[in-house]
């Protein structure tokens, strides 16, 4: 049985494929111009069709407990906002934080309203940016975004994603070196007022960027507009509703309202995850997941490299093997069998990854396995039909390595 | 042996009931378009109005006016609901445990052979465009005025200088009466509300001290006998009574003495018009018809005129005949 599954040119052709896609990789240009197709899909992953299309509502342990309320402030000024951390804080909200960025001082009146609500009001974190002037991306050099008129009375967060030019979000890095000290992001910087613990554990896993796990729309959260809770309802109202729990205020009007385009950003929920859509989830509704996913504890899981290399080794020789047996055996119909089987394996693969994904939030990097399989069929037909026939050398390796020493014609004859 | 066998099924029963009983909160209001067209009810209970954050028992009704929306979530199911209608809680319940959510494979078999289905290009396009025509549209809806069931005229807004105003509005079906409101611009809460009979109400706006520097909104709704409401929209006014003057002031004016005095009169009447003081214009419209003068018949002419812009059609026919 062992020899049947240890075959030497069966691993030579593993060999020569990842050696080829080595090879890819190395004269890998920018040539998208004449490359529609990858560039359309540059920033596809499988798991964002799970995001979109298959992950369904949200679980209920998710569910209607979440301690997170969003708030719409509209084209918001100062006064209002101050007005409303002020009415926030008295109704013992847990933490409260501000996605606007209050980069200048504007009206004395209003600046001065805010400035006081931020230093009566504990808990309130505000919105920054990051900045590199240097260009060095080791260390920024600084923070920008928020007057120190204000920043000294509250704490702040900074509301960067790593993202390129197709501008998809599904990282954020927990904190980050500035200057000579390190920022806490937006949501860290919440969570270490909001659930101590829960920013510790995160912190703890020390990773540079988390992928983000998406789970909820804005419309499965409890949504407020700033009007409604400065003018329409009474303190206790107010407290009944955001009494203990994270309070995240900014601009995110309902649908159909607002600007479609302000603070609004592409996310694996997208549902044309091919680029080419709108963008479809505000800043807000992403602080709101990464919050959601910190405080359920529910991170993506990523194989170790090692281990990740390990299976797609082991998946390539196998399809290998298969595939090799199919044109040793079945040398007639090999094109038509090889054909069905990378289908079939196609869907097997992307519904395993796919559920592996969904269930247990097991993320798997299995581009090179799929490129591989895609790759096996032509590399062992080169190899069989070239290689072996030119290479004496090649062709005289056996088929499977003996286990056994073979028996002589004298042990044979004394049996 | 019997005692502890009854003991056990008193305190089996106990737990049991208690648990039925005391029913749990179990909708969540994520969100509600408006505090006070969504009400929640129970049985022989007052209303009391719903807003985001808060919970809701399942023994009890929720009502929606027409143009309210709310969703709520029910056991991890989002539920929409739309005005004007009053939904039993129980009966939401029922229908959401009838919901059944897909499973992962139903999911994802209906996503695999919808990417079999789904093979358009751009080169079908072309071919069968026709098919693919009504897919997409380069326009919007909106934007144009929204249709009111009560109008008033417009004379009723803007800049209002005397202190004893009639609101009158447009009559409606209003089985229940009108409801007459007066409200900040920028506040839900209202200066004034009235129940009123007929379609108008004398109102002393010095008596309510209003700002003069504020905006305020007059509005009247009448509730129909299938719950829904028929609304007038938010006619804008500010109170200033200083303006009373105004007239006097045009008077001084250099252009007004330069006028022959026929021509006076109807430079006063264009200016309070220019000016935003519509209802001072029609006031003074009303007083020189009322005159015996030669110059009664224009004055009327202009009267009905004035009364065609400000939308008060009925009130220009009656003076025409």
């Amino acid at each position: 049985m062992l020899n049947r599954i240890i075959q030497p040119h069966s691993i030579i052709i593993t060999g020569l494929i990842f050696l080829f896609i080595w090879f890819l990789n190395l004269i890998r240009l920018n040539m998208h111009y004449i490359d529609p197709f990858n560039n359309g899909l540059k920033n596809y992953e499988i798991t964002d069709i799970v995001y979109a299309y298959l992950a369904g509502q949200p679980v209920e342990e998710e569910g209607a407990g979440l301690p997170i309320v969003l708030v719409h402030t509209g084209t918001p000024d100062r006064l209002s906002v101050g007005r409303l951390i002020q009415k926030l804080g008295d109704a013992d909200a847990g933490a409260i934080g501000i996605d606007l960025f209050f980069d200048r001082r504007k009206e004395p009146v209003a600046d001065s309203i805010l400035q006081q609500s931020l230093k009566q009001t504990s808990g309130v974190v505000l919105a920054c940016e990051l900045y590199d002037e240097s260009y060095s991306y080791e260390r920024f050099t600084d923070w920008i975004g928020v007057d120190t008129f204000f920043s000294n009375h509250a704490q702040l967060g900074y509301v960067n994603f790593p993202a390129n030019k197709t501008k998809v979000i599904r990282l954020f890095s927990p904190q980050e070196p500035v200057g000579n000290d390190t920022m806490r992001a937006f949501t860290t910087a919440l969570l270490q007022t909001y659930a101590p613990e829960a920013a510790d554990r995160l912190l703890q896993r020390n990773r540079a960027v988390e992928h983000i796990h998406f789970t909820r729309h804005r419309t499965d959260y409890v949504y407020h507009t700033q009007q409604m809770l400065l003018d329409s309802l009474s303190l206790e109202e107010v407290r009944s509703i955001v009494a203990n729990k994270i309070v995240l205020v900014g601009y995110i009007p309902m649908e159909g309202e607002g600007d479609p385009l302000k603070d609004r950003h592409y996310t694996p929920l997208n549902q044309s995850y091919g680029n080419k859509a709108i963008p479809d989830m505000y800043g807000l509704a992403i602080h709101a997941n990464v919050l959601t996913m910190v405080l359920n504890g529910h991170y993506i899981r990523e194989l170790p490299n090692w281990l990740n290399w390990l299976v797609l080794v082991v998946f390539c020789y196998l399809n290998v093997l298969l595939i090799h047996w199919v044109y040793d055996d079945f040398n007639e119909v090999f094109h038509g069998i090889t054909r069905g089987l990378q289908i079939l394996e196609f869907i097997l693969l992307f519904f395993l990854i796919s559920l592996l994904f969904y269930k247990f939030r097991l993320k798997l990097d299995f581009g090179l396995g799929i490129l591989a399989l895609l790759l096996a069929y032509d590399i062992i037909m080169i190899y069989e039909s070239l290689v072996r026939r030119r290479i004496p050398l090649i062709d005289r390796i056996p088929e499977e390595i003996p286990l056994r020493r073979p028996k002589t014609m004298k042990e044979e004859e004394e049996e | 042996m019997r005692k502890i066998i009854n003991l056990i099924a008193v305190l089996c029963l106990t737990v049991c009931a208690s648990s039925v009983l005391a029913q749990p909160a179990v909708f969540t209001v994520l969100y509600t378009n408006s505090l006070k067209g969504v009400t929640y009810s129970e049985e022989g209970g007052n209303e009391r109005r719903v807003f985001a954050g808060i919970q809701l028992p399942v023994d009890g009704r929720i009502r929606l006016i027409n143009g309210a929306e709310a969703r709520l979530l029910y056991k991890n199911k989002n539920i929409a609901l739309e005005g004007p209608g009053l939904f039993s809680m129980t009966v939401l319940q029922a229908d959401a445990e009838q919901i059944v959510a897909e499973g992962f494979l139903t999911r994802f078999w209906s996503f695999i052979s919808n990417s079999i289905k789904d093979t358009d290009n751009a080169e079908q396009v072309e071919r069968y465009h026709r098919r693919y025509l009504t897919n997409a549209r380069a326009g919007i809806s909106g934007f144009a005025q929204r249709d009111y069931a009560i109008s008033a005229p417009r004379y009723l807004t803007e800049t209002l200088d005397d202190p004893d105003i009639i609101f009158r509005w447009d009559s409606v079906a209003h089985p229940f009466g009108y409801r007459f409101m007066i409200a900040k611009e920028t506040a839900e809460e209202a200066v004034l509300v009235a129940a009123v009979d007929s379609e108008q109400l004398s109102v002393n706006l010095g008596e309510l001290m209003l700002q003069p520097s504020s905006f305020y909104i007059w509005k009247v709704s009448a509730l129909q006998a299938d719950s829904t409401l028929l609304e007038s929209p938010p006619y804008y006014f500010n109170y200033q009574p200083e303006r009373a003057e105004y007239i006097a002031e045009l008077k001084e004016d250099g252009d007004y003495l330069r006028f022959t005095p026929e021509e006076q009169e109807l430079y006063l009447l264009y200016q309070l018009e220019e000016d935003s003081l519509l209802n001072q214009a029609y006031r003074r419209y009303q007083k020189l018809i009322s005159e015996d003068s030669p110059a009664v018949p224009l004055y009327r002419k202009m009267f009905v005129s004035f009364l065609a812009r400000m939308d008060a059609l009925e009130e220009a026919k009656s003076l025409t005949r």
